[in-house]
């Protein structure tokens, strides 16, 4: 780089001093002399300061101004925590709430409503008080203890499979070992049954399998649970009603003659034994041959009754009905079930001690023996008290067969989980919001 | 640092305590930027607004001069130099052009857009100049004409004295080639 005074531009240089020596920009005198004035007398009143600086007072205490309305309002909800019972009214409880007994779950022959499964209840211990009104004691609010104990010990949950037609819950997430509670973890790709964490709530995962999948699922789930966190799955089985003839023309069970008795509410589910034959599960169980099965003695006709597409809870209004949405040309997908979960029973939820399930979804895949159903399980839920948390759970089967599951939580979408369906059920993609 | 630079300083923290004092300050350089501003705007009216502008500026902000190593003139010049661009923001739709040198125009029979092609045209040099860049311009007024420093320059445009530096080149290197 020339250096600026060389000669590379002394031209142009010597050219910009001539032009300036040319200038003739005088300042007219009396604009000088005024401006001057001007100044000074500003000047003077910049020194005459009224006796106090309002302004710069102001600019001083401007947050501390700004604080006490803050602190106010604070006041105010504070004395109103301090002085408020919290208090649930008897109108926000949903319907089915009353709903507490036979019709539980039910999965008969000839019931079309077959597979529902009754997501509400109120514990008996609940004090409802006649004027409409429940209260709730403070310590209600806080997860339950022992559940969270159970969960904290955790790590592995599993649940026996008693009989074909009956759905394998067994999933793990570990939160003792320092991974993320939240995080979704596959038991057993076999299983094709897994479970993961919506933060207060759980979605649990699983295949329900006829009697091909069945056999082949059975390797797996023979494995006996290290730590069950729920009791036994509770299913009372009537096997005077399996048939097998059809399963033998076709390969493929067609109807179902299972039949689990009513039970009486949801810790009767998670509790009661299963009364099974061991002899007729053994040979169903038989892990020698799991892809030909030759049809069981004991399970003569086995007809599997087909379950809605869409409608799993009893109660209507908490559950949207099938509908096909086009989202966009390319991908059609269809709503197979909404469920609304109000506050009210998250707060139910939380009292209780089991998780309890209140919401199933089957979906099902045509040409494939083999139904996915998904539940929205409770798992804890901390000191929501009167506040109304919306959890909402979208559930989406994909042309290509996927499945994408969608929780919302206080209207925001929070997790969005694709699943193949291809290859068990494993999950695609996971997002979190 | 020179005296002169610290007797200036005392003098501009003089008139912080007592704003009267500033009127020193103003004499000594109220030409100074009158002649920057003028470069500017090349006009007589406009320029003494914006002087006064620059002066009733720095009174009031007085109080938040600091002392830099370099004269309180660079500190002017800023001030001088956000208000014209303030200015020219204000006014692009329209070009002054100062009527008194209009007038002296031999050929009246030339529109406005004639007129002001042939004022420049009595200076070929800033003729050359009115195909930089205007913040080339600024750069060349700035050290050929108003004869600041690097620093000073610096300080009024924003920049660092280095890239001072080597956008002076650049400048006059454009401007060189638009002389030949």
């Amino acid at each position: 780089m020339e250096n600026l005074d060389g000669k590379y531009f002394e031209r142009v240089i010597g050219e910009l001093q001539k032009a300036k020596a040319k200038e003739n920009y005088v300042l007219n005198p009396e604009f000088k002399s005024r401006l001057r004035a001007d100044l000074v007398a500003r000047a003077e009143l910049l020194v005459e300061k009224p006796g106090f600086d309002w302004n710069a007072f102001l600019n001083k205490w401007k947050y501390a101004f700004g604080a006490v309305p803050t602190l106010a309002i604070l006041t105010v909800v504070a004395f109103n925590f301090a002085n408020n019972k919290v208090v649930v009214k008897q109108t926000d409880f949903m319907p089915v709430i009353q709903n507490t007994g036979a019709d539980m779950l039910k999965v008969a022959g000839n019931d079309s409503s077959a597979d529902l499964v009754n997501t509400y209840s109120v514990s008996e211990n609940d004090s409802l008080e006649s004027a409409g009104v429940k209260t709730f004691s403070a310590a209600l609010a806080l997860p339950p203890a022992e559940f969270l104990e159970q969960y904290k010990n955790g790590g592995s949950v599993q649940n026996k499979m008693i009989v074909p037609t009956v759905e394998v819950s067994s999933f793990s997430f570990d939160s003792g070992t320092g991974q993320d509670v939240g995080s979704l973890k596959i038991s057993d790709p076999k299983l094709q049954t897994f479970k993961f964490d919506f933060g207060s709530a759980t979605v649990d995962f699983s295949v329900k399998s006829n009697v091909d999948n069945f056999v082949e699922n059975v390797n797996s789930v023979q494995v006996v649970p290290k730590n069950e966190v729920s009791k036994d799955t509770s299913v009372q089985l009537d096997n005077a009603n399996v048939n097998t003839s059809k399963f033998e023309e076709s390969g493929r069970v067609e109807s179902s003659g299972v039949i689990i008795s009513p039970v009486q509410n949801k810790e009767q589910i998670m509790s009661k034994t299963v009364p099974v034959q061991e002899e007729s599960v053994n040979k169903v169980v038989s892990v020698d041959q799991p892809k030909t099965v030759e049809p069981v003695p004991s399970l003569n006709e086995v007809t599997v009754k087909e379950s809605p597409d869409a409608i799993l809870l009893k109660d209507n209004k908490v559950v949207a009905p099938t509908a096909t949405e086009y989202i966009n040309p390319q991908i059609e997908m269809t709503k197979l079930a909404d469920y609304y979960v109000p506050a009210n029973t998250l707060m139910n939820q939380a009292m209780s001690v089991q998780p309890n399930v209140f919401a199933e979804s089957r979906v099902k895949y045509e040409g494939e023996d083999r139904d996915l159903i998904v539940r929205l399980v409770s798992q804890s839920f901390v000191g929501k008290t009167d506040f109304a948390p919306d959890y909402y759970i979208k559930v989406e089967k994909l042309l290509s067969g996927n499945l994408k599951i969608s929780l919302f939580e206080y209207g925001y979408i929070s997790k969005v989980i694709f699943l193949s369906a291809a290859d068990g059920f494993k999950v695609v993609t996971e997002l979190r919001y | 640092m020179s005296t002169a630079l610290l007797k200036e300083n005392q003098l501009v923290e003089e008139a912080k305590a007592n704003p009267e004092k500033f009127a020193v300050l103003y004499d000594k350089y109220v030409e100074q930027i009158f002649r920057y501003v003028m470069r500017r705007v090349n006009s007589q009216e406009t320029a003494e607004d914006l002087v006064s502008q620059t002066f009733y500026d720095a009174l009031s902000h007085l109080n938040s001069y600091t002392f830099k190593g370099y004269p309180f003139s660079a500190w002017l010049y800023k001030i001088a130099h956000n208000n014209v661009l303030k200015w020219y923001r204000e006014n692009s739709k329209y070009q002054k052009v100062d009527l008194e040198e209009i007038t002296d125009l031999k050929d009246e029979n030339l529109d406005v857009e004639d007129q002001v092609d042939a004022l420049k045209s009595k200076d070929d040099i800033r003729e050359f100049m009115d195909q930089l860049e205007e913040e080339e311009r600024e750069l060349i007024r700035l050290k050929y004409f108003e004869e600041l420093g690097n620093l000073e320059i610096a300080e009024v445009m924003g920049i660092t004295a280095n890239n001072v530096g080597v956008r002076l080149y650049r400048a006059l290197k454009r401007l060189k080639q638009i002389m030949s």
